[in-house]
């Protein structure tokens, strides 16, 4: 439709067409004009006729010999080509009037009698040349004035006040119908392939509706379309017209053939009226729709019964009827638009909503099936966010979803993927062509592979052609002549394997929600760093409030340890025994109380203090453990045994030796006599039970392959509380056995792992020993 | 033995008692001025209201100004800078010790919760500022003549 004439490759003027090059037809050179005027082309300098068709005795006494080389103001007079002239100037290409003259003025003779008028049209193709049609008047045919003036009037209400395109078509086609008075006027508008459909049409009951009817792109080709862009309207009174050709062909100023394109009188392409011919048409007119530019459409009209000669002042209403029809239909598309939008929007605030209360984007959008459907009135839809994906409606199967999600996410545009036949794009996704033949899919990030898609299931139908798209080859004198279509004979076309096409709206609709839901997802990623930082901040504040609570609570404690002290001291002697052991009894409890508080101090401040971030020889660290432990690894005569080729770690120096202390006096501790036997190693995540399935849900299994493993031949601990075993103050044994303690060893060694990013856990089997898993950041095998 | 006294700052009591108790293991002729808040303290000093001390105990938590406060305060001082302050606390945390040392604290002693220990601690600190270092002089002027024993007794503690 938005072919242009300058686009068009034409073939010669005056070479002979058939179906395969009409394409190419330079119909705006016709070479030739209809025979109901004359025309007449002078220079522009002196107005001197240098062509004119061959039929001047129509209107002039003489012959085209006689015509040629006098001037406009000789034929026509000076006022009248003066006032032609202006109009020219003033007037573009859709617009024409005519200046009416008398045929009198034209003519002596008798013929040309009184009441005998003509229309003079003036228009320049060529800046040398003008112009001037004369289009013979049928005056008794013309209706009058007041009626005209109602008729328009009326078709201009009717028309505005139309409920939709529709109706507006609808109303146009009456309009039109009743104006010129065809037998038929139909709407057709070119669809984005430029093929045509008759949308409206207004008829005589005898004749068969070609309603619903689709025509195959050529049957009015990109150069007819271009004319009718330029030319709001076009008549062709009777097609059996035998053309006029103009004299000399070769324009003597231009050196071409003359371009009639501007006029009203232009002859029409023997394809055409051939066309015509065969569909038994006597006369057409077609009047053009645009929006916005482009030629939306056509109202045509055919007329069977006989010529059908309709005046200018007919042409021009309907030509206006034209021209309102376009600007109320760009007003009446847009608002049928607008409230399909409002729904579309209806569904999308609706689907945020439900968002906004869910838990995760997924669950909020696929829990919200009826509007996230709504959206694009879709009939299935899939949303896939960070692997998880979720069905809604008919959708084709997940695994096809994937690999369609696959294929999309190698597409580097982020716009949405539209189409109403996925297999043409992916052949091999064959699963689609039931409940997912159409997809529309937005990425919500490419990187990840998060997509929202919408599906809509085939849409069998059918098409009917208003005949069979293959040329006919037909006998005319002897001769196989290639003929444009016979006839009218439809032609069904069954359209399988496609959805209903989405519609702009109903893409620019997911579009929306994309964005939407883009700020959407950024703003609960940033409500979880906010409640991540509120987290750290209210766990730094209980850890804060810890330590203090625990220091302010070791100062009265202090007093109490004192005073019980100084109890003894003085006034042991006067004491009986069980005095004096409630006294020892207050003392050691105090002693424990304050233990615990230096622990939850302890405790405290792994949480608080920031960590120290140096490469930390593990080896150096264990032997600084085992030597801090001396004197109690030596009394249980344990034995602790590392390779000096243990990794090295990064982290806090001080925090992973307190860790090391605390792991290995606790495997030293827990054991049931004999000599404990602590070894410190390094192995792989795989070489643990559970060490994958803690790994990976805590940190990335591929660069934590590493974990330190701290191994005893101990008491080990049950299944059951392997976990209780890493609570704060959580003992498992009574105060006074294992050498006591708090409960707190654990805790802290797990804490600091934790703090390193890391994760701690054991795995072992009551009496067959420990073994105490942590991983570290960047633990690197030597 | 001289008749310089030992300054303590410490608003807590019993602690406090645990101290004269201390001390009178010590040197029972020692005499002991308290100060409840560092800034009494302070002003006191630069009145000439109270003797040049050996030293000063000076616990960490005070009400008002805080023990790390007042020890800047008092080193921060020119002519009275040199004064030995022994920064007492319950805490053991290393940044609270590594800033009492920057801040110019002369010792850090961690009140341990049995006083036995505790009193080790005390007499091992007091015979090293009394009777193995020489002593910081204060500045001219505030070491004449001590006062009669009890002249310059603690302002609210008998």
């Amino acid at each position: 439709m938005s072919a242009s004439i300058e686009s068009i490759d034409f073939l010669a003027p005056g070479v002979p067409v058939d179906l395969d090059n009409c394409a190419r037809e330079p119909i705006h050179l016709a070479g030739a004009i209809q025979p109901r005027g004359v025309l007449l082309c002078a220079r522009a300098a002196d107005r001197i006729v240098v062509q004119v068709s061959a039929n001047t005795e129509l209107l002039f006494d003489g012959g085209v010999a006689d015509v040629l080389g006098r001037s406009l103001d000789d034929l026509l007079g000076e006022a009248c080509v003066e006032e032609l002239l202006a109009q020219s100037r003033g007037a573009d290409m859709s617009n024409l009037r005519p200046a009416r003259v008398e045929v009198s003025r034209l003519s002596a003779r008798a013929e040309a009698g009184p009441g005998r008028v003509v229309d003079a049209f003036a228009y320049s193709s060529h800046e040398q040349l003008i112009v001037v049609e004369l289009e013979l008047v049928e005056l008794a045919g013309a209706p009058r004035f007041e009626e005209f003036q109602y008729h328009v009037t009326s078709s201009l209400a009717a028309l505005r006040e139309a409920a939709g395109v529709q109706d507006l078509l609808d109303t146009a086609a009456r309009v039109v119908k009743g104006l010129s008075g065809f037998d038929r006027v139909w709407v057709y508008r070119f669809e984005a392939d430029d093929h045509g459909v008759i949308v409206s049409e207004e008829k005589e009951d005898w004749i068969p509706s070609f309603l619903g009817l689709h025509y195959p792109e050529g049957d009015i080709p990109a150069q007819a379309r271009a004319l009718f862009l330029q030319h709001g309207l076009r008549l062709i009174p009777d097609v059996n017209y035998v053309g006029v050709p103009i004299e000399p062909v070769v324009n003597p100023v231009s050196g071409a053939w003359l371009d009639l394109s501007g006029g009203v009188l232009r002859g029409v392409s023997p394809m055409h009226v051939k066309y015509l011919q065969n569909m038994g048409v006597r006369a057409s007119m077609s009047i053009a729709l645009t929006v916005d530019g482009r030629l939306w459409g056509l109202v045509s009209a055919h007329h069977y019964t006989g010529p059908h000669h309709v005046p200018n002042s007919v042409r021009a209403a309907c030509e206006f009827v034209g021209l309102l029809t376009s600007l109320l239909l760009a007003d009446k598309a847009e608002l049928e638009i607008y409230d399909y939008r409002l729904g579309l929007v209806r569904h999308q605030n609706a689907l945020l909503e439900h968002v906004a209360k869910g838990d995760s984007v997924t669950s909020g959008l696929a829990g919200s099936a009826h509007d996230l459907l709504g959206v694009c009135g879709a009939d299935g839809a899939a949303v896939r966010v960070n692997g998880e994906l979720r069905l809604v409606g008919e959708t084709p199967p997940s695994g096809m979803i994937e690999v369609l999600v696959a294929e999309l996410s190698k597409r580097s545009d982020g716009e949405p993927y539209v189409s109403d036949c996925v297999t043409d794009d992916f052949p091999d996704l064959r699963d689609f062509e039931d409940a997912g033949a159409g997809a529309l899919a937005v990425p919500l990030s490419r990187l990840n592979g998060n997509f929202v898609m919408w599906f809509r299931p085939e849409w069998p139908h059918t098409v009917t052609w208003a005949n069979s798209a293959a040329p006919v080859v037909r006998e005319e004198n002897g001769q196989l002549r290639l003929s444009p279509r016979e006839s009218l004979e439809k032609w069904k076309q069954e359209v399988n394997g496609r959805s209903r096409p989405w519609l702009p709206a109903e893409v620019d609709s997911v579009r929306d929600l994309r964005s939407a839901l883009g700020t959407f997802l950024l703003s609960r990623a940033e409500q979880l760093a906010n409640a991540n930082a509120a987290l750290s901040a209210a766990n730094a504040e209980l850890d804060a409030f810890a330590y203090a609570a625990a220091h302010d609570l070791k100062e009265p404690l202090r007093g109490i340890f004192g005073h019980a002290t100084f109890l003894i001291d003085d006034y042991a002697d006067v004491l009986d025994d069980v005095g004096r052991e409630r006294l020892r009894a207050l003392v050691r409890l105090s002693h424990r109380m304050s233990g615990l508080l230096d622990s939850l101090m302890e405790y405290a401040l792994i949480g608080r203090n920031d960590l120290g971030n140096e490469p930390v020889a593990l080896a150096e660290i264990v032997a600084e453990a085992a030597e801090l432990l001396t004197s109690r690894l030596t009394e249980t005569g344990a034995e602790v045994i590392f390779s000096p080729d243990l990794p090295i770690v990064r982290g806090d120096r001080a925090r992973l030796s307190e860790l090391l202390t605390n792991l290995i006096s606790n495997a030293a501790k827990y054991n049931q006599g004999g000599q404990p036997r602590i070894e410190v190693s390094v192995c792989r995540v795989d070489d643990t039970l559970t060490g994958r399935r803690r790994v990976r849900s805590a940190v990335n299994a591929e660069t934590e392959p590493w974990v330190v493993c701290v191994a005893d031949d101990g008491i080990g601990v049950p299944l059951a509380q392997q976990e209780e075993i890493f609570r704060v103050f959580r003992r498992l044994h009574a105060a006074d056995e294992y050498g006591g303690g708090v409960g707190v060893g654990l805790s802290i060694a797990r804490r600091i792992v934790e703090r390193h990013g890391g994760v701690m856990w054991v795995e072992s089997e009551p009496g067959e020993g420990s073994r105490f898993y942590f991983t570290l950041p960047e633990v690197t095998a030597q | 033995m001289s008749a310089r006294p030992v300054v303590v700052i410490e608003d807590n009591t019993d602690d406090f008692a645990v101290l004269v108790r201390m001390y009178r293991g010590i040197d029972p002729a020692l005499e002991l001025i308290r100060f409840q808040r560092g800034d009494e303290f302070i002003r006191a000093l630069r009145c000439g209201d109270v003797a040049w001390p050996w030293y000063v105990l000076l616990d960490l938590n005070l009400p008002g100004p805080s023990g790390i406060d007042v020890l800047r305060e008092l080193k921060g001082d020119a002519a009275r800078g040199c004064l030995a302050v022994i920064m007492v606390s319950g805490s053991a945390r290393p940044a609270d010790v590594r800033d009492a040392y920057l801040a110019g604290a002369n010792s850090y002693v961690v009140k341990p919760l049995d006083p036995h220990p505790y009193g080790e601690q005390l007499s091992a600190l007091h015979r090293y500022w009394v009777g193995v270092v020489a002593s910081p002089p204060g500045p001219p002027g505030s070491l004449g003549p001590p006062g009669p024993l009890g002249l310059l007794a603690p302002p609210d503690h008998g």
